[in-house]
């Protein structure tokens, strides 16, 4: 039947996944030292969705300061208002 | 040593030993949980599960059924009772869904139809197994991921051959039922 060799297929190929070659280290780390909590899956997955919504933040922000400067600004000096600062640095001055 | 001689070193108090049995018995266990949980993290997650509970109640392993026995009765609670902790986080699982699906390694032999195909047919028969009652699950689940006997999975769920029998036949059913008109059409 079609449907029990999708099935059978499905099984064989979970059945041939491989644990971590480290696994066995790791129990008997944490039977060794029981106050040492595992790292949860879906721990792994706030911190990277924490991550994630920082840069996207970052990203959003960045943008929005980018679109507020199209305004032309400018400085307008007028020179003549300007105190000479080489009259201080003269030998005459001294 | 035999396994005997080892699991009375440890009851004895040879904490040492138990790595022997670790390694013996854990790819058996991850195998197991793989059935339940269809990921590796979280199949890995209960086996290291599993293997603490063992260590904690060690003592009250009196010998009565085989040590290999009374580890699948631990891990299929422990299995059953890590989903019906996560029943409840649907949008959880939605997420990991989605991101299994995005990093999945795709073969090279087929096209993107075939693995889109694949993967939706692979995600209805999943779905179809978790929907199992639980004691076919069980049973189905044993028999199919571990190979076990009609006899060995009778003594795991202390059960007769003849209910485990029947227990296998209509999970057997019930998933032609649901996933004929789904796997089969295609």
């Amino acid at each position: 039947m079609k449907t029990d060799h999708y099935i059978d297929e499905l099984i064989n190929k979970e059945k041939q996944t491989e644990h971590n070659p480290f696994l066995a280290t790791r129990i008997m780390s944490r039977i060794e030292n029981p106050m040492q909590k595992p790292v949860k899956r879906w721990q792994t997955i706030a911190v990277a969705a924490s991550i994630v919504f920082a840069i996207v933040s970052g990203i959003g922000l960045g943008n929005s300061y980018i679109s507020n400067s199209d305004q032309m600004d400018g400085l307008y000096v007028n020179d003549s208002r300007i105190e000479n600062f080489s009259l201080y640095n003269t030998d005459s001055y001294e | 040593m035999t396994e005997q001689q080892i699991i009375q070193a440890i009851l004895s108090g040879d904490h040492s030993k138990f790595e022997w049995l670790v390694e013996k018995y854990q790819a058996m266990v991850f195998r197991t949980a793989m059935g339940f949980v269809h990921n590796k993290e979280d199949a890995e997650d209960l086996t290291q599960d599993v293997f603490i509970r063992v260590f904690q109640a060690f003592k009250t392993f009196n010998g009565d059924a085989e040590f290999s026995t009374w580890l699948y009765r631990i891990t299929v609670n422990t299995s059953i009772n890590h989903l019906n902790k996560i029943k409840n986080k649907g949008l959880l699982h939605f997420a990991e869904d989605i991101f299994q699906q995005l990093f999945n390694k795709a073969s090279e032999d087929q096209n993107p139809q075939q693995q889109l195909e694949q993967t939706e047919r692979d995600k209805a028969i999943r779905k179809a197994i978790d929907a199992l009652p639980e004691k076919q699950r069980t049973a189905f689940i044993l028999s199919k991921y571990d190979d076990l006997t009609q006899k060995e999975i009778a003594a795991i769920m202390q059960s007769t051959e003849g209910s485990v029998e029947q227990l296998l036949q209509r999970a057997k059913l019930r998933l032609q039922k649901k996933l004929s008109p789904i796997v089969g059409k295609k």
